[in-house]
This record gives C-alpha cells, sequence and structure tokens, in this order.
C-alpha cells in the first residue's frame, strides 16, 4: 500500500493547558529555524474552529499542527509527499516526529509541560479513500504495519489496534500501545530503532 | 495509484463535458511538466479552472528576519510566471447561487482531509476554496467534485465567476418572486460559452429577488437582475430589470439600469448580448481598465444598452434560452412536512439568542431559514460531515453558502428548532451572532492572498472574539451593523457595503513598515449595496479593535431616535468622523510599542515583501515622509468638499494632493524641482512611470494614470461621478507613492 497521505497523532496530557495561539510563535520561528521536517512553508491558524485543525504549520512533505479534530487536542504529523521506507517506517517516523514537536514546544517559556503528549495511544489515519477505505479489510491490510510501527516503542511490545469511525470517514486506528517507551525514545524514529 | 483509480472509479459519473475538460486538464499539467507547453499558457489554462496561486508561490517568504528561498524539489519549474510548481496553491470551487446538498458537502470534506488543510473556505461570493492543495492533485480532485455535479470551471480567471443569489431566494418574504430557477439556468448556459472566452477581466453576476434588501448585493457586480412583477391587463407578470457595470475594487462603481422589466425568456439572451459587446469592446491590454465598469463608463449607459439592443436582434437563436421556462418553474419542496407547524418556544436563554438572531421566519406558514454563523468563513472537515448529518435530519437538499461566509438550512420546521439548536449546540455550530457585528467577514488576506497587504482574517478574528465576549452588553443600535475586511484595496471582503469596513495598506516609520488598515464607514448594505462608504483615514492595524469602539460608542452617544449607522456617519461627516480616530494615526517609536510593527495573528515583523519585489528596512526620507502625509491632508480636503457637494473643490483638492505625492517622489532625485505643475508631472513621468518604478507589481500601472490623465486634460471634470472617483483614485496614488517610496528604500539599502 502507497497511500496518498498518512497522519499521526499523539493526545496531549492536559488538553485544557495548551493555548493553540501560544504556538503561533515558537511555530514560525521552527521555519526560521528548520527545527522541523522536510520544507515548511508557513503557519495557518484555525484555533476558531471548533473541533478543527488547531494550528499548523504547513510543509510541503509534512503537517505538524495543534489538533483539535474528533474534539480531542493532540500533536499530530501528516506526510503529504514524497513518502520513505515501508508503510510502518513511515507511521513510526511520523510518530516521531509528533514526539519531536512535543518535546521542542515543552521547551518553550510559557508552554512548558501543556505540550507534553501521552505515549499509551495513537490515532493512525490514513487520509486516501481510495487506497484505504475505512473498513475492516483494510484494517487487515494494515494493521501488521501498524504493529511493526509501535512494538519498538513498547518496553513490551504489546500493542492494540482498533478502527474507529464510520465509513465516510478516513480510516483510521487508535493504536494502544502498553508500557510504553519514553518519549524521548519514540523521537529517536525508524534510523534508531531498527 | 490513486489518481488513475479515481479517474476509472469515476466513468460515467461526471458530466462528460466536464470529465473532458479535466482530461484535457490532467494532460496539460503532465505537458507543463515536460516544459512542453509555455508557462504563461500554463496559467491561463490552470485559473481557467479554478487553481489559483498563493503567498509565497515564488519560493520566496519573508521569514520575519529575512527573506528566504523555499527550496522545493522540482526547483525552477513553474506552473506561471514566478510561480513554482511545487508551492501550494488554492482551490476555487464554483456554488452556483450558494445552493449544496449534504452529499455535497460530504466530498467537500473528504478532499479537505485528503488534499488540503482540513478546512472548507466559504469566500464571499458564495463559493468554497480549498488552500495549500499541490497542482498535480488538482485533476484528481476536480473529478471527484464532478461526480457530485460540482465544477471550478471559470472559478478565476477572465471568465464568468460564480453566479450569487439571494440565500432566501424562494423563501423570503418581500421578494417578487423565485430567482433561482433562472440563475441556475443562466450560471449553465454560460458554462464554457463561447461568447464568455475573450473578457479582457473577470465577469460577476449576481441575481436579486427584491429591491430594498441587500439580497443579491447587485449594484455592485458586472451584471446583475433584479426580480419584479407588474400587473399588466389584470395578470401579475414576471420579469428582470437588468443592471450592467458595477464593482469594486479599487474605484468602485455603482450598476446602471440597462434594461428594465426584461421578460424572462429574453433574460439569457440579454447576458448573452452584454457578453459579445464586453469581449468585443471591452479592454484587452490595461487589465486595470478591462472591467465592464470602465467601458460602461466610458461609452456610457445608454450607448451601451443600445450596442447590446443591436447585438440581441443579430444572435443566432437558442433553444436553451427558454428552454427552463418550457421545463416549467418548480418550487423547491421542504423535505419535512409540517406536524403541528407550531414552535415549542421554551425559556432557554442560548436558544432565545440564537432564535432571536439566527432564525429567518419564510413566507411559507411553519417554516424557517436558519443561518448557521462560519467563524471567518470556515469550517472543518469533521464539522461539515456532523452538518451534513444534520441538514439530512432536519432540511434534506436545501443548504446554501451566503456572502457573509455562512451556511443557511431552508424550509426548518418551526416545530424543529429546538431539536436543530440542541443538534448544532452539539456539533459547536449554534453560535447566536448570525448578521450582527459579531460575524465579521473577511477575506483570506495575507494567510494565503499573494495580493493580501495586511492580514484581514487576523483582524476579523480578533474582532470576532472581542465583540462576542461583550455582546451581551453592546447597545441594541450596534448589535446589528456589519463589519467587512478586505487585506487589500481590492475588496474581496466588501468592505465598501459595510457599516464599518477597513482594507490592508501599509506605511513607513522609522525605517520600518507599519501594517494599517483604512477605515471605510456608511457603506449601504441594503438596496442591493446601493450606495459605497468612503475612506476616513489609515490607522495602525493593532488600533483597529480602538477604532471600532469609538466609533460605535460615538454612534451610540450621537444618534437621534431610531437613526440609521447610515444615516449617523452621514450626518456626521468626514471631518466628524475621522476627528474621533484622528490621534490613533500617530506611530511611535518602534522601541516604544514594537507590537504595532507586527500584523494580527502573525509576530514576525511586518514586511510587505511578500507580495512585490523584496524589500528591507530603508532609512527614513524624512522629508518624503511629510510630503506625503500632506498629500494625504490634501486628498481629506476633497473628500470633505466632494461631501459638501462642492465639486469644483473636490477635483482641485484630489488633483493638487496628486501632484504633491508627485513632487515628493520626484524630490528624493531633483531636490530642486521648481513648484510648477507641468514640471512635476513630466519628471514624475519621466522618473517614475517610465521606468516603471512606480508600478505596483500586481496593479501594474494604474495608479499612475489619474495625475496624467487630469493634468494632461488641463481642467477641472464637472460631474459629481468623476470627481468622487478622482477623489478614490487621488487615494490610492498616494497609498501607491508610500508603496513606492518603500520600495526605493528598499533598494537602496540592498544596494548599500
Amino acid at each position: 500500500m502507497n497511500p496518498h497521505r498518512i497522519s499521526v497523532k499523539l493526545y496531549l496530557d492536559d488538553p485544557a493547558a495548551l493555548d493553540a495561539e501560544a504556538v503561533v510563535p515558537p511555530f514560525h520561528r521552527y521555519i526560521r529555524e528548520d527545527a522541523v521536517g522536510g520544507i515548511p512553508i508557513d503557519v495557518a491558524r484555525y484555533a476558531h474552529v471548533v473541533n478543527g485543525p488547531g494550528v499548523l504549520i504547513i510543509g510541503h512533505q509534512l503537517d505538524y499542527a495543534i489538533d483539535y479534530a474528533e474534539g480531542r487536542a493532540g500533536i499530530s504529523v501528516t506526510r503529504k509527499r514524497d513518502p520513505e521506507g515501508t508503510l510502518a517506517e513511515q507511521v513510526r517516523d511520523l510518530a516521531a516526529e509528533a514526539a519531536r514537536l512535543s518535546l521542542l514546544l515543552q521547551g518553550e517559556d510559557g508552554i512548558g509541560d501543556a505540550a507534553r503528549v501521552g505515549t499509551g495511544e495513537a490515532l493512525v489515519t490514513i487520509l486516501d479513500r481510495y487506497e484505504a477505505p475505512n473498513d475492516d479489510e483494510t484494517l487487515v491490510r494494515v494493521e501488521p504495519a501498524l504493529r511493526e510501527a509501535f512494538e519498538p516503542l513498547s518496553e513490551s511490545g504489546a500493542v492494540e489496534v482498533t478502527r474507529v469511525g464510520g465509513a465516510r470517514e478516513p480510516f483510521a486506528a487508535r493504536v494502544a500501545i502498553s508500557t510504553a517507551r519514553p518519549l524521548e525514545r519514540w523521537a529517536e524514529g525508524s534510523a534508531a530503532l531498527t | 495509484m490513486s489518481t488513475i483509480g479515481w479517474r476509472d472509479r469515476l466513468q460515467g459519473q461526471m458530466d462528460p463535458e466536464l470529465a473532458e475538460e479535466i482530461e484535457v486538464f490532467e494532460n496539460q499539467v503532465e505537458l507543463r511538466k515536460d516544459g512542453r507547453v509555455d508557462e504563461r499558457v500554463f496559467a491561463e489554462t490552470r485559473l481557467r479552472r479554478g487553481v489559483y496561486g498563493q503567498r509565497y508561490d515564488n519560493g520566496q517568504r519573508h521569514d520575519g528576519v529575512e527573506h528566504r528561498r523555499l527550496e522545493f524539489p522540482s526547483g525552477d519549474l513553474t506552473k506561471g510566471p514566478e510561480t513554482l510548481w511545487d508551492a501550494p496553491g488554492m482551490l476555487r470551487i464554483k456554488v452556483p447561487w450558494g445552493g449544496l446538498t449534504p452529499l455535497q458537502i460530504d466530498v467537500l470534506a473528504e478532499l479537505a482531509e485528503e488534499y488540503s488543510d482540513h478546512v472548507l473556505h466559504v469566500t464571499t461570493r458564495q463559493d468554497i476554496q480549498l488552500h495549500y492543495v499541490h497542482i498535480e492533485d488538482m485533476p484528481t480532485v476536480m473529478r471527484r467534485l464532478a461526480a457530485v455535479g460540482m465544477t471550478t470551471r471559470e472559478a478565476c480567471g477572465n471568465g464568468v465567476r460564480n453566479l450569487t443569489a439571494c440565500p432566501l431566494s424562494g423563501v423570503c418574504r418581500t421578494e417578487a418572486f423565485d430567482v433561482t430557477p433562472h440563475s441556475e439556468a443562466l450560471f449553465r448556459f454560460l458554462l464554457g460559452h463561447p461568447d464568455c472566452q475573450d473578457f479582457g477581466r473577470k465577469f460577476k453576476i449576481a441575481f436579486s429577488g427584491c429591491a430594498d434588501e441587500a439580497c443579491g448585493l447587485v449594484m455592485m457586480h458586472d451584471l446583475g437582475a433584479i426580480a419584479r412583477v407588474d400587473v399588466v391587463d389584470g395578470e401579475p407578470v414576471q420579469s428582470f430589470d437588468v443592471y450592467v457595470g458595477g464593482g469594486l475594487g479599487t474605484t468602485p462603481h455603482q450598476a446602471k439600469l440597462l434594461a428594465g422589466q426584461v421578460p424572462l425568456g429574453e433574460l439569457l439572451p440579454t447576458v448573452q448580448a452584454v457578453s459579445r459587446v464586453f469581449a468585443r469592446l471591452g479592454e484587452k491590454q490595461n487589465r486595470n481598465r478591462a472591467r465592464i465598469k470602465f467601458l460602461v463608463s466610458q461609452v456610457g449607459i445608454e450607448e451601451f444598452s443600445r450596442l447590446v439592443r443591436e447585438e440581441r436582434e443579430i444572435l443566432p437563436y437558442d433553444p436553451r434560452w427558454t428552454a427552463h421556462l418550457e421545463d416549467g418553474l418548480l418550487p423547491e419542496d421542504p423535505a419535512r412536512a409540517l406536524d403541528t407547524g407550531a414552535e415549542d418556544d421554551g425559556a432557554d436563554p442560548a436558544f432565545l439568542a440564537w432564535r432571536e438572531n439566527n432564525v429567518y421566519l419564510q413566507r411559507q406558514p411553519g417554516y424557517a431559514v436558519v443561518t448557521i454563523p462560519l467563524p471567518l468563513g470556515d469550517i472543518s472537515s469533521g464539522q461539515s460531515r456532523l452538518l451534513a448529518d444534520v441538514a439530512r435530519r432536519f432540511v434534506g437538499d436545501t443548504v446554501r453558502t451566503t456572502v457573509e461566509q455562512n451556511i443557511v438550512f431552508r424550509w426548518v420546521r418551526l416545530e424543529d428548532l429546538r431539536d436543530l439548536h440542541a443538534a448544532l449546540a452539539e456539533i459547536g455550530m449554534a453560535d447566536p451572532y448570525a448578521e450582527t457585528i459579531v460575524d465579521v467577514t473577511s477575506c483570506p488576506g495575507t494567510d494565503t492572498c499573494k495580493l493580501g497587504i495586511s492580514a484581514s482574517r487576523g483582524l476579523a478574528g480578533e474582532l470576532r472574539e472581542r465583540l462576542a465576549a461583550k455582546s451581551g452588553e453592546l447597545d441594541e443600535a450596534v448589535k446589528g451593523l456589519r463589519i467587512k475586511v478586505s487585506g487589500c484595496f481590492n475588496s474581496c471582503g466588501q468592505h465598501h457595503v459595510a457599516d464599518i469596513g477597513f482594507f490592508g495598506n501599509s506605511r513607513k516609520s522609522g525605517g520600518r513598515v507599519v501594517p494599517h488598515f483604512q477605515v471605510v464607514l456608511g457603506g449601504q448594505w441594503q438596496e442591493n449595496a446601493g450606495s459605497y462608504g468612503l475612506a476616513v483615514g489609515a490607522i495602525p492595524s493593532k488600533r483597529i479593535p480602538e477604532v471600532v469602539d469609538r466609533i460605535t460608542n460615538q454612534f451610540v452617544a450621537d444618534r437621534l431616535p431610531g437613526e440609521s449607522f447610515l444615516d449617523w456617519s452621514g450626518r456626521t461627516g468626514r471631518k466628524g468622523l475621522a476627528a474621533i480616530i484622528e490621534d490613533l494615526k500617530q506611530i511611535p517609536e518602534y522601541e516604544d510599542d514594537p507590537a504595532l510593527f507586527s500584523d494580527w495573528g502573525n509576530p514576525r515583523e511586518f514586511s510587505i515583501g511578500d507580495i512585490g519585489v523584496g524589500e528591507c528596512a530603508g532609512e527614513v526620507i524624512s522629508s518624503t515622509d511629510l510630503e506625503l502625509s500632506f498629500a494625504e491632508s490634501i486628498a481629506f480636503e476633497a473628500q470633505v468638499a466632494l461631501e459638501d457637494g462642492d465639486i469644483e473643490r473636490a477635483d482641485d483638492r484630489a488633483y493638487r494632493s496628486m501632484i504633491t505625492a508627485a513632487r515628493a517622489l520626484v524630490r528624493t532625485e531633483l531636490p530642486d524641482v521648481p513648484e510648477q505643475d507641468d514640471v512635476i508631472v513630466r519628471e514624475f513621468d519621466t522618473r517614475f512611470v517610465e521606468t516603471k518604478r512606480f508600478q505596483d507589481r500586481f496593479a501594474h500601472g494604474k495608479f499612475a494614470r489619474p495625475l496624467l490623465e487630469r493634468h494632461a486634460s488641463g481642467q477641472s471634470v464637472a460631474t459629481e461621478e468623476h470627481a468622487r472617483t478622482l477623489v478614490e483614485e487621488a487615494q490610492l496614488f498616494i497609498d501607491a507613492a508610500h508603496a513606492c517610496q518603500i520600495r526605493m528604500a528598499g533598494a537602496t539599502s540592498a544596494t548599500q
């Protein structure tokens, strides 16, 4: 499978603690300092949209977001172009990008722990209804890759994959990770874990 | 893979003509990638299919410190002049008369997720835009749209744009008759019509059901039709009054009556005849004079009408002119028949507030139109799907977008209002601010538009938030005011027809550039945008909320019983209005208030470099600043004179303000230029116009023309209309002089 777009979202530990607008200045700085992957282009602000994409760094290959979709705040990273590696590697690398952004934001004055994300759960979304409709057949096809992506991120290697959402929504799987490794480890990505 | 897959899967589901159009475009994309199509040809090709450029698509972005090049993988490959292949772009999707079905909303949501940034943006012309879309994804997006009856064809470029209509058409209590079937027929007739392929500029059409309400805003359109019913021989006869030559932009024009009481069957051929005249006689070389308003103004409405009648007489017959009439004009049916027909009027304050602002009783007893406000015209993919479900449950296919960037549900049973409110509240879409001062309209501005000067969305969002927070305390007279914001002089936010309007510009101070908004007060929303507001002064962007507070407070304090904002602003006059905000114009030193040097929602230090050639902060040329400031004062005198009805003085002051601004620029190179108009104009022409240094990158030389023409004529113009135009143009000339000065300073510092 070579899906058009893939997204991985990690959820904020304390969603109420983070003001989405607070990330706008650091996001602009990350673009200036090339602190995020791919070719970042600009910051898009949608915090006014209820349950929307929040505040994003729009890039050529990757979008980074403080994301409020499905009514839960998190940090999501979406690969839009130029994928590298297997599906499992792509997913794990997106999780790594999300972890890195969380760590970057945690280092910002005025944000700190508000940007902390949990490692016990991730949402993987495949934004390609042609390749990956949201049904059980797709789950069967992608579950091995999702397990391969997340098992190294768990001390015990125990992960559970559950499909979520209806047929009109893009394919999405919630991955529960038991005894997850620290976020810093997640941030190392595929290269360090394989 | 999915590109080919979608093409195969959707075969047979698309209108064959649209399918072929998309096929051709996809081939053009491939040919351009291989360098076998000229970039200019490809640019026009994509524009005619709604594929627009976006900010930073020249690969340059000012990051707040310096200009940076975006190193895209495709390198220097372009999709148009100075428009890089890989730079994300915008896709504008036509929504004729604003009509949408839940299925279409579902598909739009899918496309926003898979190809854009998860947001659908409703525009001020009832379109929907997707941003940050890659050029190579466009054909697939177009196919998926075509499969549900939607098109991007001619949504941009020099053709007939989306056709707008009052969202209350068919259910309005004051309309003459439902204009929907006629607007749909005209939309289909003109889409891709050979007579509309050779325009020098875009062409916008609107329909209204009645003359007195805001309705379709006909008077600000290239062409508009207002429904009317007359009693002839005791029988009601439906027809249209057709107007032509309106428009906003830098020089707003009110449309003029082309023909009254045009029979229904004559509407399409009349518009076709207008199109042929426009294509034949409209300006083609100078795009700044190419809208039909300039042609109508140039030849006069009587002569233009004669040309159209002449053209109409020789048109070959086309059965499509009347096919929609012969098929019968079926009224829209409600999705749910009335049960009790009675409204449950409980006492929940949230419901009552929403009921007061967001619900309009239809002329059909028992039904209402409900407005769902979209902040800044935005709705996420997830919300869109949920909203489509709510529509299916309550109103079926009777959803429409509005020019105020909202969505309306029509045919809501009064007995369903409380349940609908609860359903909307559950998905976070029950804001009770529809069509109030909180419901601020804005164009994309610097967020995504490459022409944007100031952050219109940033400002609109800030105003919305502040006004919503104190909406309970607002005076009743203020609650119903409209605020509209444009990021530049091109007026996409329709600031001319707002009670309180703003358009972006900039000023230079201490070697830095400060984002500003020009304040435009007293535009008329009613009577189809019956008159336009006029500028009263440019204020730093960050002080605009203070402007709103002062203006509204003064209005509440001064207004006579029952007096409208329009009447109050007219009675107060330019001088009085300007005095309210005069002190806010002062720009402090950067060190004293650095926040003033960035724009709303964007912490980068402000730069206009993203819209023009790269500019650096240059040194202040104090004498130039002073002279330009003086020119502004004279321009203001012109505005006051116009308001006082002193046409001759208005003309003279407008002319003198341009002379002064021109002299300010000439003096930067020829300090001893004599105080003789002939010399100043000659030197200005030679040094700045002929060298194209006065040209704006996008507006080109249009701003210099009023001075050159007025000077060449050697005399005052006599009519109010000409004087009004000259006064508007004088302000734009001065803005252009400021911009020229900023560019020069940048060029100077860059060479040092």
